[in-house]
């Protein structure tokens, strides 16, 4: 069966005071009906790039992305115009993600009249008002716009937006963050609920890896721009190769002030400008040795689906 | 004691801060809104104290409230009392005297809470000077170790640099260097690791702790993160709707929580080592809006165990029998319990 998304050797540039900055490098992923992907890294590493990449926003350096099986740079717009039914975003920022002078249930219906422009008024509100309770919107909110809505009201609008012309696969880039953790919660089992009641596929990018671990079942780890580790998420969670994957987990903080992170100062990542030479972690990575600078790491699979760049992995350096 | 900003008038007996049926409303506004609803607490010297609560819970408006620094149309009532001295109606020179030399402040943004045309140097220098009569040399020596104690490197060279030359987290620990720089004894800090990367975010909470140990400042920290929270302070307030619904230390009030809204809260928190087959105990509804402060419990509505009484009368903040924690819940939640 054909991937709904797949991404080949990708890259993305970008140009800034006469620098080039290379934001995305040798990417692969592919992503088949139904299934949850999860993007994580921090600040900087390509994740929000990747989604614009995946979704025909940036231009590409190098590489490829098909959808349902077709190279995405040789689709007309016309017939880009219906896929884009098939493949909905869900973006951080709720409000500004909506349109202010769109009341909720006109933001959740405007993707109806472009992809289903047969139905009729009457079918289209009854499908908005279904989504609207399915979401856990009240009726009347409806009718409110953006500013009259709370930040996780919004994003409730952004997501039966996204779901409503039951899209094959939802991206969601970074759509928690901006909200409370009492919301969070809310807005993960909304998620899950629409993945098992209409089998939507997920790419969902997070620096929050306990939600990620939550709503995924396969994680690609990204730093600076490249594929670090890539695993279900059983072996992510349970056994990472990666040292930078180590690092991550780490640093979530825990709820028993008994297991407090002792994760300390790991440094920051490195200027994308001038990126490291050999592995591009190995600035900040304590089990570096001279080889890392030398020459960047090919990665490797060391079991089933399990893709490492680091030369060091069969070690257990990222056990410690 | 003597110190450059004058004299401040020292009760070894009293808390370092110490707040009393404190209120922050907002009168003018329509409908009228009772951000802050009576709030006691209190903070011994070197202690640290974390306010958990959701957006639009008052915790930020009870933090701007300490240091006088709420927005004009704000009305503050109650007391607060620092180091036995009442800031509540202080004169704005008395509170721009302590603000800075004895209480620091670390906001959630530290793109926009520093001024973009001035060095990090320039920043430090100035606060350095505004509290302590010394010559621009000494200063920058002093901005200079700051710089150091927060674990920024190459000192030296970021002193000569712009905020926007900074990442988000150094520009985090510049904050923290300003907020301390003058030897504060209270360090008051609002959701200062929301807006950074989790590893960053690592990094500023290990800071810290290693401040608080080495420094011994208190601290009042502000999050909607219990984990946050949790990772940092001694003990927690969990606040609701204005109100503090439950206090104690920091183990119990995670672990064995009486309030059903404490509960709640941590059982809505994402972590590592949850169980994955069994969907998130989200909290249902949403807080009331602060202009509709209705009798009763403000959590019953969402609350599984409110019951007729609930919303007839709000529980008053009671100490739990044997213990240093306090609760405001007409049926607490049974502390034997598994």
């Amino acid at each position: 069966m054909s991937a709904l998304v797949a991404v080949e050797q990708l890259a993305v540039e970008y140009r800034s005071q006469g620098r080039t900055l290379r934001a995305l490098s040798d990417i692969e992923l592919s992503i088949a009906a139904g299934e949850a992907l999860g993007i994580v890294g921090e600040s900087g590493s390509g994740k929000s790039t990747l989604a614009r990449a995946i979704l025909g926003l940036v231009p590409l350096a190098a590489g490829r992305v098909h959808w349902f099986g077709r190279d995405l740079s040789t689709v007309p717009r016309t017939e880009l115009r219906r896929l884009r039914g098939e493949i909905s975003v869900v973006f951080q920022d709720p409000v500004a993600s909506l349109d202010p002078r769109f009341s909720a249930a006109a933001s959740i219906a405007e993707p109806l009249g472009v992809h289903q422009p047969a139905l009729t008024r009457a079918a289209r509100e009854r499908a908005v008002a279904a989504m609207l309770e399915r979401v856990g919107l009240d009726a009347a909110l409806g009718q409110r716009r953006p500013h009259q809505l709370s930040g996780g009201q919004c994003q409730r609008v952004a997501i039966a937006r996204a779901m409503i012309t039951r899209p094959k696969l939802v991206i969601c880039d970074e759509v928690l963050s901006a909200l409370d953790v009492a919301v969070q919660a809310q807005i993960v089992n909304l998620l899950a609920e629409f993945r098992r009641e209409q089998g939507t596929a997920l790419l969902f990018i997070s620096h929050n890896l306990a939600v990620v671990r939550r709503l995924t079942s396969r994680v690609l780890v990204l730093y600076l721009g490249r594929v670090m580790e890539a695993a279900s998420r059983e072996a992510l969670f349970a056994a990472p190769l990666h040292p930078y994957t180590r690092l991550l987990l780490d640093s979530v903080p825990s709820l028993d002030p008994a297991r407090r992170t002792v994760a300390g100062s790991s440094g920051e990542p490195a200027s994308p400008f001038a990126p490291p030479s050999g592995c591009v972690f190995q600035g900040r990575c304590r089990h570096a040795l001279a080889v890392c600078a030398a020459a960047r790491p090919v990665p490797r699979e060391l079991g089933p689906g399990h893709q490492v760049a680091c030369v060091r992995a069969e070690e257990g350096v990222a056990g410690r | 004691m003597r110190c450059a900003t004058g004299w401040i008038r020292v009760n070894a007996e009293a808390p370092l801060l110490e707040l009393r049926e404190l209120s922050v409303s907002f009168p003018a506004a329509v409908p009228s809104v009772i951000a802050v609803a009576g709030v006691t607490l209190s903070l011994a010297r070197g202690e640290s104290l974390g306010i958990v609560g959701e957006s639009g819970s008052g915790k930020t408006q009870l933090a701007l409230a300490i240091p006088g620094l709420l927005a004009p149309a704000a009305v503050a009532a109650g007391s607060v009392a620092f180091a036995g001295e009442q800031l509540l109606g202080a004169s704005g020179a008395r509170l721009r005297e302590l603000r800075g030399a004895h209480i620091g402040f670390v906001f959630q943004d530290p793109q926009s809470a520093l001024a973009p045309h001035l060095t990090i140097g320039a920043q430090l220098i100035e606060t350095v000077r505004a509290h302590r009569a010394v010559d621009r040399g000494s200063a920058r020596q002093a901005a200079l170790a700051m710089l150091e104690r927060v674990q920024v490197p190459d000192p030296q060279v970021r002193l000569g640099q712009y905020p926007h030359q900074l990442s988000g987290g150094l520009r985090q620990r510049v904050l923290i260097a300003i907020a301390l720089v003058a030897g504060p004894s209270l360090l008051i800090a609002d959701e200062p690791t929301t807006a950074l990367d989790v590893t960053v975010e690592a990094g500023i909470l290990a800071l810290f702790r290693t401040l608080k140990a080495e420094l011994g400042t208190a601290l009042l920290l502000i999050s909607h993160d219990l984990a946050v929270v949790s990772s940092l302070c001694d003990r927690i307030g969990v606040m609701y709707a204005g109100r503090i619904v439950e206090t104690g230390p920091a183990a119990q009030v995670l672990k064995q929580p009486a309030h059903p809204y404490s509960a709640a809260l941590a059982a809505a928190s994402v972590g590592l080592e949850q169980p994955l087959d069994a969907p998130l105990a989200a909290i249902g509804g949403a807080p009331p809006a602060p202009g509709a402060l209705a009798d009763g419990c403000a959590f019953a509505p969402r609350c599984p165990r409110a019951q007729a009484l609930c919303r007839r009368e709000r529980p008053p903040l009671v100490p739990t029998a044997g213990s240093l924690a306090a609760v405001a819940c007409h049926f607490p939640l049974d502390a034997a319990r598994a």
